[in-house]
């Protein structure tokens, strides 16, 4: 059976280009969404998703199109995440297509975070069509925009659509050019079943359920089918396509894009990645590009109020239902108690993951500073491998510290090629290759120490570049490094949340500017607090927070009591988000503090 | 029925005023014309609902206290009334005390005299400032010259017992000003003086300028510099600190007052008066209730049953171990441990190890029994306070 009539596509777009607007134009012109169903930007469901504007999960929707050649059309759109964190998300959702749409806001112009998934996407050989959105804008220059992605992509935009996806304006033109530009899908229907899990989620009903691009043979209910990296078997209960409401289906086959449900208790079952085969069939060999996802960044997640913990181990068991890239095992500090040491994919990812937990399970947390995972070797020859530094051992027990590094390749405009070689410079990279691209487009190989990654090398360059330099990393292994334990200590006593593994090149810079920053971030208290960072007994820095002299309500009669008592009860409310270690109070923010400095 | 005949104290609220002090977040009201007999009979309505209820009947009154508002802007014979139905229903205390808040302005002055025969034995007048330009800035209805005589006049109305009140900390005093008003205010010799640290309350003009910023407080060590100031002024003169913002010779504290910081009964009648009755049944420690705010509305309910109550809250054992503790550690005297025991069975490092720790730090300590704040400590009591919640 032909296959001319599926088209998977993708949207590649900046923040704010306006993907989701588009997606929702498409969603309506091809009638998968009535005008009563609309509700602004269907395709992100998570409220903060929407409020990072950002997706984290992919959602496909399958449209059905009559286009200009009185054909029916089946297109799925592929949707992808997009930051550095979710890289690997990003090339399996684009392992799904054969197209895709780069969408480019017609005022501000190619964006650094497009180009790295434009070359991703030419690494996946899929088709690109330039959309330039937004030409209602008075500000709208659709030319020079043209003139921008071939030069700073290297693309050809002579049959670049102009739209305005808020104004509805080239909808049509779009679905005719996803019909005539990008072919159809290539696979074999009567072959071994082979289908890419591009998402999985769980249902509290259902189980996981499983998203999935079949590329050869097919799935029909009763289907035992087996995860080839897992080796686990299923039998499949349930298929659909989300058009975009849920819709069961009898079978999906090459070509095809959609879900199945097959009683999986874990998500963890289904990795993103992984190929879908058959237990009758299998098939000889699984699609190329799977990477089981191992987190990297690991930070103790603890209950601000100690009552929590139990209802904090309930939520991460939750969350980990529908997220199996995060990972959680209990732990306590002498600072905070108990709580969980939590492996995560990036800074960003642990932050989701954070909010997350605070919002929809009404927790208030403390976060300790995020660690990777270094190699030490003792002089007694042991290997041990630490996530956390508290587990560091002291300086005579190490015989050598390695540390995990990363492989980043760096797109950027040729001008920012000074800031972005400093910057990486700063955070101790090494140069492997510097390539032009194009007469202004530069592609660096630098190797870098991941724990400096973590803390705010993507923000910055971000800002080095204005946004322009786009990055995407891979681990590259270990490499021995002269790293130090730097602890916080308050009034005296070591703070072990607090803790870090640092370059001791850096040591003094980063102990200066969490104790400055800390000291502007504990509020003053009954008792002077002094705040000193430390590299074993040696003080580097220090500062101090002035003891609280006057807080004194001058009139309490007899009329007032209660509201008097009011007012107490709701200053020590303000005091439940901070923690209390020794007699000192100290507020969240100063345990992100540490995460960020 | 020994219980029953545990004495009380009396609060009686008049709720009107002649104008509205920016920074006053009391019930207060200003009307074209104040309704003082219709007033009057609701407050005698309530007095006679509660004088017939099983839980204050016969017992003695220790003091009674006319709160505002403005209680001056009450002729005496409406005053007079009033205290005569007291008398008519509870038995009064020999050596009770009457207090009265006057406004020093001229009208006000007139009536000193007539109080004192109405049976007023206490006159609490609320000059705030000698200084013109700080009156202005508080809004204050009375001039310092009024403020003068009003205090002559007390004196000569045959008032041995009066109070001053002094406000300081105003955003643009200066430290000079200070000791100017505390200087004169001690030339009056009154045997009790109350200096308050101006606070910018939520819901008043003050308050409003503050958070948004375009009225500066002054800053902590000038708060800290004057409130050393008073006290070591005042101290000179005689004048002990046995609460927070209060001073009196020996013997002529407010005894209303510190019946409300140590925890005593009371009975608060007219708009938006207050009441606390201690209890002890089933882990009831107490419990209080206020009146209907409204000067309008409180009257028609109190004349339609005598009862104008539109709140009620019951006292626990936690609430009642935190009022004993942030009410009575307001006075220097501190609590008594032993009395402490007897209501709630612990100590009190029992229920707050961290005492230990504060004292340490030298903000409270322990003497003849007796758990108080230090000088430090008293200036730092909301931030122990919020610990007893």
């Amino acid at each position: 059976m032909s296959l001319n009539h599926i088209r998977n596509f993708s949207i590649i777009a900046h923040i704010d280009h306006g993907k989701s607007t588009l997606a929702d134009r498409l969603l309506e012109f091809t009638g998968a969404v009535s005008d009563r169903e609309k509700t602004d930007q269907i395709l992100d469901s998570m409220d903060l998703e929407r409020e990072r504007g950002i997706t984290i999960k992919a959602s496909p929707v399958c449209l059905h199109y009559r286009a200009k050649d009185g054909r029916e059309y089946t297109l799925n759109l592929i949707d992808t995440p997009g930051h550095v964190d979710f890289t690997y998300e990003v090339s399996r959702s684009l392992a799904a297509c054969e197209g895709a749409l780069l969408v480019v806001d017609a005022a501000q112009g190619v964006e650094a975070q497009t180009v790295a998934h434009v070359h991703m996407a030419l690494d996946h050989n899929l088709d690109i069509l330039p959309i330039i959105n937004k030409i209602d804008l008075p500000s709208a220059e659709p030319q020079r925009v043209k003139q921008e992605i071939e030069d700073v992509i290297g693309l050809d935009a002579a049959n670049a659509i102009l739209a305005s996806a808020k104004e509805g304006v080239g909808t049509e033109e779009i679905l005719e050019g996803i019909v005539r530009h990008f072919p159809p899908p290539k696979g074999d229907p009567d072959a071994p079943l082979r289908a890419l899990i591009i998402d999985s989620w769980f249902d509290p009903y259902h189980g996981a359920v499983v998203m999935m691009r079949v590329f050869d043979g097919a799935v029909r209910k009763g289907t035992r089918i087996r995860m080839m990296f897992s080796g686990r078997s299923f039998e499949v209960t349930r298929l659909g396509v989300n058009s975009p409401v849920p819709v069961e289906v009898a079978e999906l086959k090459a070509g095809e894009v959609g879900f199945l449900m097959a009683g999986i208790k874990e998500v963890a079952e289904t990795r993103i990645g992984d190929t879908i085969t058959t237990d009758e069939r299998p098939a000889a060999a699984s699609l190329p590009g799977f990477k089981p996802l191992k987190p990297m960044v690991f930070s103790g997640l603890y209950p601000a109020d100690s009552g929590q913990y139990q209802a904090l181990r309930d939520a991460l068991e939750k969350l980990r239902l529908n997220d199996s890239s995060f990972t959680y095992e209990p732990e306590t500090s002498l600072a905070l108690g108990f709580g969980f040491r939590c492996g995560f994919l990036g800074l960003l990812h642990l932050d989701i993951v954070r909010e997350r937990l605070e919002r929809e399970f009404a927790l208030t947390l403390i976060t300790t500073a995020a660690t990777v995972v270094y190699r030490i070797t003792t002089v007694r020859g042991e290997i041990l491998m630490i996530d956390n530094p508290v587990k560091f051992p002291s300086e005579g027990d190490i015989e050598q510290i390695e540390e995990p590094v990363i492989q980043a390749a760096i797109h950027l405009p040729q001008q920012f090629l000074g800031g972005i070689m400093a910057l990486c410079e700063e955070k101790r990279g090494a140069q492997k290759e510097i390539r032009y691209l194009g007469p202004k487009r530069v592609l660096l190989a630098y190797e870098l120490p991941l724990n400096e990654i973590v803390v705010d090398f993507y923000d910055r360059l971000k800002s080095v570049s204005r946004g322009y330099a786009s990055m995407d990393y891979e681990l590259a292994g270990y490499r021995p490094a002269d790293l130090v334990k730097l602890d916080v200590r308050i009034n005296g006593d070591i703070v072990d949340a607090m803790s870090m593994i640092v370059h001791r090149g850096k040591a003094y810079y980063r102990g200066r500017d969490l104790v400055q920053k800390m000291r502007e971030l504990i509020p003053r208290q009954l008792f002077e607090v002094v705040i000193q960072a430390a590299i074993g007994s040696r003080v580097i820095s220090r500062e101090s927070v002035k003891p609280l002299r006057k807080n004194v309500t001058a009139k309490c009669y007899g009329g007032d009591i209660t509201r008097k008592r009011k007012l107490l009860e709701r200053q020590k409310e303000g005091k439940k988000r901070m923690k209390q270690v020794g007699k000192v109070e100290i507020p969240q923010e100063a345990f992100l503090a540490a995460l960020k400095v | 029925m020994n219980a029953a005949k545990k004495p009380f104290s009396l609060y009686i609220h008049i709720p009107y005023c002649i104008s509205k002090c920016p920074y006053c977040d009391f019930n207060s009201h200003v009307v074209p014309e104040i309704p003082e007999k219709q007033y009057t009979e609701a407050l005698l309505r309530e007095l006679d609902h509660y004088g017939s209820r099983d839980e204050w009947q016969n017992r003695p009154v220790q003091s009674i206290f006319f709160g505002g508002g403005t209680p001056s802007t009450f002729k005496p014979t409406s005053i007079g009334k009033i205290l005569a139905r007291v008398a008519a229903t509870f038995p009064i205390d020999a050596d009770c005390e009457i207090t009265l808040e006057a406004n020093p302005g001229t009208v006000d002055q007139e009536n000193f005299f007539g109080y004192r025969d109405a049976g007023v034995n206490r006159i609490s007048v609320g000059v705030q400032s000698f200084q013109p330009r700080l009156l202005e800035f508080l809004g204050r209805a009375h001039s310092a010259e009024e403020a003068r005589k009003a205090l002559e006049i007390v004196r000569q109305a045959g008032f041995d017992n009066f109070s001053l009140d002094l406000m300081y900390a105003n955003p643009s005093q200066t430290f000079f000003e200070l000791e100017a008003d505390l200087d004169e205010a001690l030339t009056f010799q009154s045997p009790h003086l109350s200096a308050y640290n101006l606070t910018f309350e939520e819901g008043t003009p003050f308050g409003h300028e503050y958070r948004s910023g375009r009225m500066k407080p002054l800053s902590e060590d000038e708060e800290v510099a004057m409130a050393e100031l008073v006290e070591r002024k005042l101290k000179e003169a005689g004048l002990q600190r046995y609460e927070i913002s209060n001073y009196a010779r020996p013997g002529f504290h407010s005894r209303h007052n510190v019946n409300y910081w140590r925890g005593g009964d009371y009975l608060g009648l007219g708009a938006g008066a207050h009441s606390y009755q201690r209890m002890k049944t089933d882990g009831v420690m107490g419990q209080r209730w206020s009146n209907e705010k409204n000067p309008g509305r409180y009257m028609a309910l109190s004349m339609e049953s005598g009862v104008a109550v539109v709140d009620r809250e019951i006292i626990d054992e936690t609430k009642a171990l935190g009022e004993f503790l942030f009410l009575g550690l307001r006075m220097t005297e501190g609590i008594s441990n032993d009395e402490f025991c007897a209501r709630f069975s612990k100590s009190p490092v029992d229920f707050y190890p961290q005492i230990t720790t504060w004292s340490d730090a030298g903000l409270m300590e322990e003497r003849d029994g007796r758990l108080l704040f230090t000088r430090k400590g008293l200036l730092l009591a909301n931030s122990i306070f919020v610990q007893f919640v």
